[in-house]
């Protein structure tokens, strides 16, 4: 799977971009690792070489090389928005033969609103602040907007990924016609109506989840799993929302950082003292260290934060698995309750045999694809916070040393020169 | 200036001394004057006449009986006068002599004066000299610590105590080390006194720490909770602060109601400090009345320096409103964190106990632990940013106020120096219409009561004058020494902010170097 090349932001934006190839790679390399079992396969490589922001939509320029016949070329390249990436996922969940895998998660929808509301408030409160001071934040405010851009980017790519290293789904021809297919897929976005009968749809799902959870299973596997994914979900919840917060108050607090920085040097330049140096150093500093706190900052949220939405999203995905082989389970004893009652009356017994064949068939390939997926499910899991937990004691380890040299040299320069 | 000068050499009665005194020995000539005015009478005049012949022959034995008793002769003289009258303006001048005056015939006076003149100098010099050696080598012999703070009584006459112990080796304390207990209210006694006796000559007095209602009334309700200690804490590390910012001002330093404050076991009470007493309240009228004629007093600035730097403390205070304003912030952030961290170590801990894989599960629970512990980080640095870093921000912020009045007082003092003048050309017309006018006999007492009134307006045109020059000699040495003493403080404090920070990220080094074999150890 290759790197992200370079996603592009609408020409307004460019200007001023503080961040060279170092930040790109580490958070390329960061968001590929939450799935790691993702090796390198020559008959399937997808990955979204381009992106480009515009008004209200993100273009996503997916690129694929392939080996495997069923493709007209060996490498070509095709423009999707986030509603087809939805339209291929929801596909997949509402395909019964795919009922006994985990489906990948969709990507979340592409959200600048808060960036771009940002940068809209700074260009109207231009006037109120110094020159130093406006650039800095635009800067910050443009960093910002670029993080989160080529977040969505690598959202949308792990999805891809996913796929095509599914052993099974990435045979789906609806897949292939995304990859392939150069034309625009039109596929409209729900419809309020569509809208409302999902959302029943989910619903009933859930009530029947806790009807049909409370039945005991007999495998003692699944049972484990059942238990085990229950609680996880939950508690993968929580931490994901507490790391959010906790990662966006060190944000704040490395912002401030900015102001105070720009306050110094305020200082710096209208005293009359011999302090003014002074100053002036101790505002450099503030620059510099704020900008490796943000990294922090960051290096946080993609590491953890990020790792603990994607597992919450799998999670969910797994537990819709489980909710779909209960399902077909309730709908294998139903057909044995019929068969029994045809087999007493004597009347459709054929048609009730068939029935009850074909439930059982069904229900005994969803568990056993599902048990496959569970155990894959694991071991991505284990492996993704092995790499992100290492990743993110390196990354710290890394800006706390950076930061420590900073604070060390900046100290031994003004306590050289008191 | 007087930091940098050597103190007169003993014996020499060349007018040298006098030139060199009346550059401003600040310390002398307050206490002398403090000796020698008062309102009452022509007595503290011969006081010091008194003492003299009382201890001595004669003019010469005097200067020997002088120097040796000198500390015990001074200080007594001293504390005798401030006990008289404490509220009492000093009037302050340049020539010794002079101030003893109007009644006791100067030509057999000034000689011993002169003598004694020469000699107090080198008297005071002596302990000041301690004390300007030290303020020129950076290290002040005095240190001053406020600790300790004990809650006294109960409900809403409950009040805290904080003892206050004196490090010293200047030789006008009794003792070496010694500690008192004070409450709150006697600091801002003290405050007020010496702000009553030094501010309107032009010294900077360093403002006390703040009252607050609603702060005490928390602590006296007996609230046991964090909001209560930290108040506490905040205060007493603001009353250290304050007594040490006192203590380095080689004039107030001198100030035996300071003195009496460190070291007198029983301190009367101040009762006219209370935010809602008749003082308080007069108090707050006074100021905005002082407001009100600030804007109205125009004065003809002759002297560029003064408009110039109250120019730059202008700027200066805004610049530290907003560098305070946004070191608040991050205080209030780097809370907001440390309580975030701390839910995200639960959580992560939660997590690591649902999780089934084993070693994962482990390498979770030891996440949570380093997240606990860098919780306990952050809310140490959060101490650090807020004492260290955002109160000697309010500190300046209140000092250059203070600065700010006393610019103003220059002004009152130039205003009332104009008035002088303007009655007194005022008067002189009077007795110009009078001479004119041909009225012979009941004129004449009018006459002599006009001519009185006139002497006594030049007087005060001339002493009005010398104020003004005073307070502005005072004002500028006192900002010197202020804009002297901001830069060392800024850069000690700031420095050991920074080193506050470093050793945050020492430890977070550690923290994290510990956890990662962990992390990598999941298989």
């Amino acid at each position: 799977v290759r790197a992200c090349a370079g996603p592009r932001l609408g020409a307004s934006m460019m200007e001023g971009l503080d961040d060279g190839p170092d930040f790109l790679s580490e958070e390329d390399r960061g968001l590929k690792a939450i799935n790691v079992d993702l090796q390198s396969d020559a008959a399937l490589q997808v990955d979204i070489s381009d992106a480009l922001s515009e008004r209200d939509k993100v273009k996503f320029t997916v690129h694929t090389k392939s080996s495997l016949p069923n493709f007209k070329q060996n490498e070509f390249s095709v423009v999707r928005q986030h509603e087809e990436f939805i339209w291929l996922h929801d596909s997949f969940v509402e395909n019964e033969d795919y009922a006994g895998y985990i489906i990948p998660p969709a990507p979340p929808r592409p959200d600048f609103d808060a960036s771009r509301e940002k940068l809209q408030k700074l260009g109207e409160g231009e006037g109120s602040m110094t020159k130093e001071e406006f650039t800095k934040m635009k800067q910050e405010l443009e960093a910002e907007y670029l993080a989160i851009f080529k977040k969505t980017v690598a959202m949308h790519e792990v999805f891809l990924c996913r796929v095509a290293a599914h052993p099974i789904l990435r045979k789906d021809l609806n897949f292939h016609v995304f990859l392939e297919y150069n034309q625009d897929l039109s596929v409209r976005g729900k419809n309020k109506k569509e809208k409302l009968e999902d959302f029943f749809k989910n619903m009933v799902k859930s009530a029947d989840g806790v009807i049909v959870s409370g039945v005991k299973d007999v495998d003692d596997f699944f049972e484990h799993e059942r238990t085990f994914l229950l609680e996880y979900h939950n508690r993968v919840k929580d931490a994901s929302a507490k790391s959010d917060k906790m990662t966006r108050s060190h944000k704040s607090a490395a912002d401030d950082y900015n102001r105070i920085g720009s306050s110094l040097y305020a200082l710096g330049t209208q005293d009359s003292t011999d302090i003014c140096k002074f100053f002036l150093k101790v505002s450099e500093l503030f620059d510099k260290t704020r900008k490796i706190e943000a990294r922090v900052s960051a290096d946080e949220d993609l590491k953890l934060s990020d790792l603990l939405k994607y597992y919450l999203r799998e999670s969910q995905a797994a537990k819709d698995l489980l909710y779909r082989r209960s399902r077909s389970l309730v709908d294998y004893e139903n057909a044995n309750k019929a068969l029994d009652k045809a087999r007493a009356k004597n009347k459709d017994v054929l048609q009730a045999e068939t029935s009850q064949q074909l439930c059982c068939q069904k229900f005994e390939k969803i568990s056993e694809s599902a048990k496959q997926e569970l155990i894959d499910f694991k071991t991505r899991r284990v492996a993704a916070f092995r790499k992100n937990l290492v990743e993110l004691a390196e990354l710290e380890l890394k800006h706390a040393k950076g930061n420590l040299q900073l604070l060390q040299n900046c100290l031994a320069v003004l306590n050289g020169d008191t | 200036m007087a930091a940098e000068r050597e103190p007169p050499p003993l014996g020499d009665g060349k007018p040298t001394d006098f030139e060199e005194l009346e550059d401003g020995e600040d310390l002398f000539t307050s206490t002398v004057s403090t000796l020698e005015s008062s309102p009452s009478s022509p007595e503290p005049a011969s006081l010091p006449a008194e003492d003299v012949t009382a201890n001595s022959n004669g003019p010469k034995p005097a200067e020997v009986v002088l120097e040796d008793d000198r500390e015990d002769l001074f200080a007594e003289a001293t504390e005798e006068v401030s006990l008289d009258s404490p509220e009492r303006e000093p009037v302050l001048s340049s020539e010794p002599s002079p101030a003893v005056t109007p009644v006791t015939p100067t030509a057999l006076i000034a000689p011993r004066i002169e003598s004694k003149s020469m000699s107090a100098p080198v008297i005071f010099d002596r302990s000041r000299e301690e004390i300007e050696e030290e303020a020129n080598g950076d290290i002040f012999d005095i240190e001053i610590g406020v600790s300790d703070p004990e809650k006294v009584g109960d409900g809403m006459n409950a009040y805290m105590a904080y003892r206050v112990t004196t490090k010293t080796s200047l030789s006008m304390f009794s003792k070496s080390e010694f500690s008192v207990k004070r409450r709150f209210s006697d600091f801002l006694g003290l405050h007020s006194k010496l702000a009553s006796k030094y501010l309107h000559v032009g010294y900077i007095v360093p403002p006390a720490p703040e009252k607050s209602i609603v702060g005490m009334t928390k602590v006296k309700v007996g609230k046991e909770d964090s909001s209560s200690t930290e108040f506490v804490e905040k205060r007493r590390a603001a009353l250290e602060r304050y007594l040490q910012r006192t203590v380095k001002h080689p004039t107030l330093l001198q100030d035996p109601d300071l003195r009496q404050f460190l070291e007198s076991s029983e301190l009367p009470r101040a009762v006219n400090t209370q935010a809602l007493s008749g003082a308080g309240i007069l108090r707050m009228v006074t100021k905005a009345a002082d407001a009100v004629n600030k804007m109205t007093i125009k004065m003809n600035e002759s002297d560029a320096w003064f408009e110039e730097k109250q120019q730059q403390f202008e700027n200066l205070d805004q610049q530290l409103r907003k560098l305070h304003a946004s070191v608040e912030a991050l205080v209030c952030h780097r809370k907001e964190l440390s309580a975030n961290t701390a839910a995200f170590a639960k959580s992560a801990a939660m997590l690591g106990n649902s999780e089934d894989h084993t070693a994962l599960s482990r390498a979770l629970s030891q996440l949570a632990e380093v997240e606990e512990k860098i919780d306990q980080l952050h809310q140490e640095q959060a101490f650090a940013d807020f004492y260290m870093f955002s109160e000697l921000l309010s500190d300046y912020i209140r000092l250059i106020a203070a600065v700010k009045g006393v610019f103003d007082h220059r002004m009152k003092c130039w205003q009332k120096w104009e008035d002088a003048q303007i009655t007194l050309l005022k008067k002189r017309e009077t007795e110009a219409k009078m001479m004119v006018a041909n009225k012979p006999d009941k004129i004449q007492q009018a006459k002599n009561e006009i001519r009185e009134e006139i002497e006594e307006w030049e007087a005060k045109v001339q002493q009005g004058e010398r104020d003004f020059e005073q307070i502005s000699k005072t004002i500028r040495k006192e900002v010197g020494r202020f804009e002297k003493e901001r830069v060392k403080d800024f850069k000690t404090v700031i420095i050991k902010y920074l080193e506050s920070l470093v050793q945050t990220q020492q430890q977070l080094i550690k923290y994290w170097e510990a956890f990662l074999p962990e992390a990598k150890a999941i298989a």
